[in-house]
């Protein structure tokens, strides 16, 4: 991989923040940056993920993790700074989302994937993965998801978010999840992932998945970067607040 | 795992409102997202898709009577059923997109705070379902024509479809702006509610428009009342579906009427694509609070 293909986020001195009360003056104030009658969700954050790296987004509530990998998502847009990056965004972030219980799966699965960007064409060879890491035959593609439990849908979604090409994987609250045996594949997948040169950025406190899976830590206090560095000081910072 | 491009990747900001580009680019979302909405709409229901029928059908026979009949009208308009039901099939198309388009953002929560997708394909995606539910209606309103004498103009069959493109842009347009106002403001669907009601009876729809024309004169008045896409859209269709029914049909729509029409059409367009821009990121300020 040549030094210029190697970058794929670009957090550059991004700072955010959310009117405390939505009404009639906050619809004047949205686009002014941080200021008295605001929370400040970021503050002047920086860094880099490269191709092939796994960044954990490691603090405690309110400090602003989940902002910041919405803003890298593109869902927000930053008050100042600005975010960069190269290649399709994919991972957990959108889980699940266009999954509706009067659609069939065959459906779902499709909507999902159009929302994070992947053509049918691309789908197609990704189906067959994801129902066999999910457990599933394909007589349930033609199954409506209400007619299916909870626990089956979510693997279905899991599924379709890790087997997504993405060369930017992001994943908030959810990493891996159901038992031991899932949470295992999920890990592998991401392992996968990184290895095939994808950028991750996990907003996990796990300590395990950090240490497993990620190669620095980036911790944010109340909207601030306060280590960018190694896991272990990173998750050592994290106890200590 | 990596997309195939990745390689010759660009660097770009991930956010960014949609512009006509980036729609075009993600028109096969859209059609996913229309598609969707579609499958929900009849299913678990033991007549299904026929009720796409039956609404069109019901409508027009209720107006046919009450109107037609009972207040005598079918005796000044020449062949009156089709005449009313090329006119509500376009305020029908209206009215419906109008109301699915202003809830398209808020009942998305889900995208909106999960997704990077331009708010903008919401809205649009809900015109697209309206204007594939327009498919039934034109069966209906193409066998009545054919049962009364209709035969085919491919000149006034164009300008039908110019007419309900334009309508189809101007209810793009204001569905997104009132799908916007809706996040913020709670009264929008009153509104829209109210102004659905109005499109019923302030269009030449139930009846012809020179009865307009009589009470107010050839001036200013009536060609502002004339002066709007879904009156533009009703000429359209019934200069393709009715006029080739009847031995006197009515006057063509006057060119100032025409001309004020599209103008509001494009303006609609216009001011939606500044709404957008403007509160694209208060959408999802204000949906990440809300349930």
């Amino acid at each position: 991989m040549s030094p210029q293909d190697a970058g794929r986020v670009r957090v550059a001195g991004v700072s955010k923040a959310f009117p405390r009360r939505f009404g009639a003056a906050t619809l004047r104030l949205q686009h002014a940056g941080p200021s008295t009658g605001q929370d400040v969700a970021l503050a002047d954050v920086t860094f880099d993920v490269g191709a092939g790296e796994c960044v954990a987004l490691l603090g405690t509530r309110r400090s602003g993790r989940t902002t910041m990998l919405r803003t890298i998502q593109g869902v927000f847009s930053p008050d100042a700074g600005h975010v960069l990056v190269r290649g399709r965004i994919g991972g957990l972030v959108a889980m699940g989302v266009g999954f509706s219980p009067a659609l069939r799966v065959r459906d779902c699965l499709t909507l999902n994937g159009a929302l994070l960007g992947a053509s049918p064409e691309e789908l197609g060879p990704v189906v067959p993965d994801v129902l066999a890491f999910a457990g599933e035959g394909p007589k349930v593609l033609g199954f409506r998801l209400r007619d299916l439990p909870g626990p089956r849908r979510r693997r279905l979604a899991y599924g379709l978010a890790l087997h997504l090409p993405a060369d930017v994987m992001l994943a908030d609250g959810v990493v891996t999840f159901g038992d031991d045996a899932m949470q295992e594949a999920g890990a592998t997948m991401l392992e996968r992932h990184r290895e095939a040169g994808a950028a991750l950025v996990l907003a996990t406190n796990r300590a395990p998945l950090v240490r497993r899976l990620c190669t620095r830590a980036v911790v944010l206090d109340a909207g601030r970067v306060v280590h960018d560095g190694p896991v272990g000081p990173g998750l050592r910072r994290l106890r200590k607040r | 795992m990596r997309t195939e491009d990745a390689g010759s990747l660009t660097w770009r900001e991930p956010w960014r409102p949609g512009g006509v580009a980036s729609i075009w680019r993600r028109r096969r979302l859209i059609w996913e997202l229309s598609k969707a909405q579609r499958s929900k709409r009849y299913q678990g229901m033991i007549l299904g898709r026929i009720w796409a029928y039956i609404g069109p059908i019901t409508q027009f026979t209720v107006y046919f009577f009450v109107i037609g009949i009972i207040l005598g009208l079918s005796r000044q308009v020449q062949n009156f059923p089709l005449y009313i039901f090329s006119g509500l099939v376009v305020v029908q198309f209206f009215n419906a997109s109008l109301t699915a388009c202003t809830r398209s953002i808020t009942e998305s929560r889900a995208i909106v705070r999960r997704t990077a997708v331009p708010h903008v394909l919401l809205p649009l995606s809900r015109v697209v379902t309206e204007v594939v539910r327009l498919g039934p209606p034109l069966v209906v309103l193409l066998v009545a024509a054919l049962a009364t004498g209709w035969r085919l103009d491919a000149a006034a069959l164009l300008v039908a479809i110019a007419g309900m493109a334009l309508l189809t842009l101007f209810v793009a347009g204001l569905g997104t702006i009132t799908a916007v106002a809706d996040v913020f403001v709670r009264d929008t669907r009153q509104f829209v509610d109210v102004t659905t009601m109005l499109t019923r009876w302030a269009t030449p729809v139930i009846y012809p428009w020179t009865l307009v024309q009589d009470q107010f004169g050839d001036g200013w008045l009536t060609w502002l009342y004339l002066a709007n896409p879904v009156t533009i859209a009703t000429f359209g269709m019934r200069e393709a579906f009715w006029q080739p029914t009847v031995e006197e049909g009515l006057p063509p729509m006057p060119l100032p009427s025409l001309v004020i029409g599209i103008t509001v059409a494009v303006l609609a367009v216009a001011v939606a694509a500044v709404v957008l821009r403007r509160f694209d990121q208060g959408i999802v300020q204000r949906l990440r609070w809300s349930a």
